[in-house]
């Protein structure tokens, strides 16, 4: 394909390099997943900048680590700072969607589906109030984070425009939903060129190079996903003797639609890096892989499962041997005697650990597995030209990724 | 760190030095002298003094992810990093270091801290119990009456359909029961000034319940007039009812509860556990809106039943009565709950005493209160 063989002069390639460790990621990830619980959910802002700390610098192309410089301090500030804005925003809208949908829509006899469709359409119109939030918060949590990276001691950054941003995102939704998704190469493309050509290392610049129709290439299992899906259903009506046979393509084509989404992630990713430049030519190749992607989903997704299953074996013994202690009596004795609050709170903590530890373990077997694969099929080529570049003035974001953290649209980490 | 040898006065590690003004790495040579407290690093190819760092201002770069090295830098100048490759060079040049792990926290981060905290507690509070209560109790006021009473209808039919039937098939009707009720409703709307009729319904169920929709419906649930023992008990839950048609809480309290939904996990957030909490704070915050709507139609039937010169024992035993059948909310479960504690209520009514002398005429007499209770049967 001809986004892999430009030209490559490969003593100036810097090749990607991730170092991370499972254990100390898996400790690190159950303590400060611990810490939140404990402070009811206010640690967890500090909790994500420690892993992505850890994350950055495991990340170390050349053996130079990147380094995350955001503290949790100034997430949860900005946090404050969003949530104030976010509530009174969707607060008064809300009320407001509602109340224009009792003036002038809702109503009448209960029987009629016409009324009840106007119904679900009223109580679901604040949920379309929020997606322009979600791409302001998208862009601005972007910002954020890039203005706390550096690497070789130079930090990255973003031009301000979450506005701007956020009108495309949302017209380009309404285009690809509209043409059933034919359209979506080009919101990809879009929205990609918009955040990147504004993008910036040190005071190098990057530009997001190729043309959206390039993207195209990257469909071609959702395609199919679909062709099979409309040959289940011609099967399906055509004959009934066919329509077990269409019950099996259905399934097929199913489980191709997710690979066939997941395909398209990874191969867009590929094209655009290909087409990205930093400053005069200092240019990219990424090669992730569907089949790795896809396996390092299903490998640890068991082992998380099958680790967090066998450390809540003793939990279970003791919580077995604690009921057979207490005789099994009247359930509502339980709240009444010490012994019935400790087995109590027992249960409740074992419910709650088990959460904290699988979600530590997908941090070991998930998250780490995808972005080392990310990071190590990643090249910098004319690497030599980095030296060049030189340090930029930091940006000041005051809400930090509060508006993500709110909507809860952050990243995986 | 291991440290096998203690590091002697002066050393020497190889590291790669970058100054935070260019991407560029410089080969370095950093030697420590622990005598002068300080880190002097050298350009290895030109040997030229790059930078000269205190030794107790020198810091790591926490958490790190990876096992072998430290990246360094100096506490205050934010811009340049130290990057020792080797695990030994890093643990001698790290043993040196006095202050490696500290962090310091920059003066009025504190009051900063709690001054923002405070703010944002305060803004949030006013936002829910201040501006999106007047906001819709101001905006339930603009909504035009008739379009109320059709919201009404589509929600009286929602609710029959949660109680098991459909197309007004559960409403009960007979010539007598109907007058009986249109009587003990009439009692009340000589005092009432509403801007639609009310439009008095009884659906069978074994519920004890009344409720109000939007628009003047006001719906009585079979199985609390098999409770009742006299028609002033049912009269009593009936000015209650009409006291959330006065005051439009049906509408209210659905704006009210539209405007803080979702508010609360928000806030939260979305953490192990978190869902119970959420759980708890949403029906605590809905709980007290409610809270106040109920005591305020309770305000509102005690007066509707002094205007219609009936007495409020009725309402006082029926409260009781549903204590005794379900049980009270106490103590802190009260605070849970959508309705005031029913002791409390019961007590009220009977301070009430909406007939002083006791006397009264019958809301119905016999004949129409037995047709009222067969209007189900």
């Amino acid at each position: 394909m001809s986004y892999t063989d430009a030209p490559i002069v490969e003593d100036d390639v810097l090749h990607g390099a991730y170092r991370g460790e499972g254990g100390r990621l898996f400790w690190l990830a159950l303590g400060t997943g611990m810490l939140t619980l404990l402070t009811l959910g206010i640690y967890r802002f500090w909790a994500k900048a420690r892993i992505r700390r850890y994350l950055w610098s495991a990340t170390a192309p050349g053996g130079n680590p990147f380094e995350y410089t955001g503290t949790g301090l100034e997430k949860f500030l900005g946090f404050l700072v969003a949530v104030v804005i976010l509530a009174a925003y969707l607060g008064i809208l809300n009320v407001i969607l509602l109340f224009l949908g009792f003036s002038f829509i809702m109503g009448g006899d209960p029987n009629d589906p016409e009324v009840i469709l106007r119904q679900i359409i009223v109580i679901y119109a604040n949920l379309f109030a929020l997606i322009p939030l979600i791409y302001f918060a998208q862009y601005r949590a972007r910002r954020y984070l890039l203005s706390r990276t550096r690497w070789r001691g130079v930090r990255f950054g973003a031009e301000k425009g979450a506005w701007g941003y956020t009108w495309r995102g949302c017209l380009l939704a309404i285009l690809s939903g509209i043409t059933l998704g034919l359209l979506s190469p080009l919101a990809t493309f879009k929205l990609e060129k918009y955040t990147w050509d504004r993008t910036w290392y040190g005071d190098a610049k990057f530009t997001q190079g190729g043309k959206w129709t390039s993207l195209y290439r990257a469909m071609i299992h959702v395609v199919i996903a679909i062709a099979l899906f409309i040959g289940a259903a011609v099967l399906m009506v055509m004959d009934e003797q066919l329509a077990l046979l269409g019950f099996v393509l259905l399934f097929v084509a199913y489980v191709w639609l997710i690979i066939g989404f997941i395909y398209y992630q990874v191969h867009a990713w590929r094209i655009l890096a290909a087409h990205k430049v930093l400053g005069e030519d200092i240019r990219f190749r990424s090669l992730p892989r569907t089949g790795t992607i896809i396996g390092t989903y299903i490998v640890g997704t068991i082992a998380v499962s099958l680790l967090t299953a066998l450390a809540l074996i003793p939990v279970g013994f003791l919580i077995a041997g604690m009921g057979t202690l207490m005789g099994g009596g009247n359930p509502n004795d339980l709240f009444g005697s010490p012994q019935g609050i400790l087995f109590i709170a027992l249960i409740a903590f074992a419910y709650i650990f088990a959460i904290v530890f699988a979600g530590a373990l997908s941090m070991v077997f998930i998250t780490q597995p995808i972005l080392r694969h990310y990071v190590e099929e990643t090249s910098v080529i004319g690497a030599s030209r980095l030296d060049a570049i030189r340090q930029r003035v930091g940006d000041e974001v005051v809400d930090a990724e509060g508006f993500a953290d709110a909507l809860d649209v952050g990243a995986a980490f | 760190m291991a440290d096998p040898t203690p590091p002697l006065p002066t050393f020497a590690v190889a590291g790669r030095f970058f100054d935070g003004q260019s991407a560029g790495a410089k080969v370095v040579r950093a030697e420590a002298e622990q005598i002068k407290g300080r880190l002097l690093i050298y350009d290895e190819e030109s040997g030229r003094l790059l930078d000269q760092w205190p030794l107790d201002s020198l810091r790591m770069i926490r958490d790190p992810g990876f096992g072998d090295g430290i990246v360094f830098f100096r506490e205050g100048h934010d811009e340049a990093r130290l990057n020792i490759a080797s695990a030994e060079d890093a643990a001698a040049l790290g043993a040196v270091a006095p202050n490696l792990r500290k962090v310091s926290v920059a003066k009025g981060t504190w009051r900063k801290v709690l001054l923002w905290s405070g703010g944002a507690v305060a803004a949030l509070l006013l936002i829910l119990f201040v501006i999106l209560p007047t906001l819709a109790d101001t905006l339930a006021g603009m909504i035009d009456p008739e379009q109320e009473e059709r919201i009404g209808q589509t929600v009286v039919g929602q609710v029959e359909r949660m109680l098991g039937s459909h197309n007004g098939s559960g409403f009960c009707s007979t010539p007598e029961g109907d007058a009986a009720l249109a009587k003990m409703t009439e009692r009340f709307t000589d005092h009432l000034d509403l801007p639609y009729e009310l439009k008095v319904r009884v659906i069978r169920n074994p519920l004890v319940n009344a409720f109000a929709a939007p628009g003047g419906h006001v719906v009585i649930v079979s199985g609390l007039l098999d409770k009742a023992d006299s028609p002033e008990e049912v009269a009593g839950v009936l000015a209650h009812e009409i006291g959330h048609v006065a005051a439009r809480d049906p509408l209210r309290i659905t704006l009210r509860t539209a405007g803080s939904a979702g508010i609360i996990s928000m806030i939260l957030g979305d953490f192990a556990g978190g869902a119970l909490v959420i759980l708890v704070s949403e029906q605590l915050m809905q709980a007290s809106y409610t809270r106040d709507a109920e005591a305020g139609a309770d305000e509102f039937a005690h007066e509707l039943l002094r205007k219609a010169e009936l007495p409020s024992e009725g309402m006082a035993r029926f409260f009781e009565k549903l204590r005794d059948q379900y049980g009270d909310v106490d103590g802190a479960e009260e605070f849970l709950s959508s309705h005031p504690n029913l002791a409390s209520r019961a007590i009220a009514a009977r301070e009430a005493e909406t007939r002083g002398d006791g006397t009264f005429v019958p809301v119905l007499d016999e004949a129409e209160w037995d047709a009222l209770r067969a209007i189900c049967k």
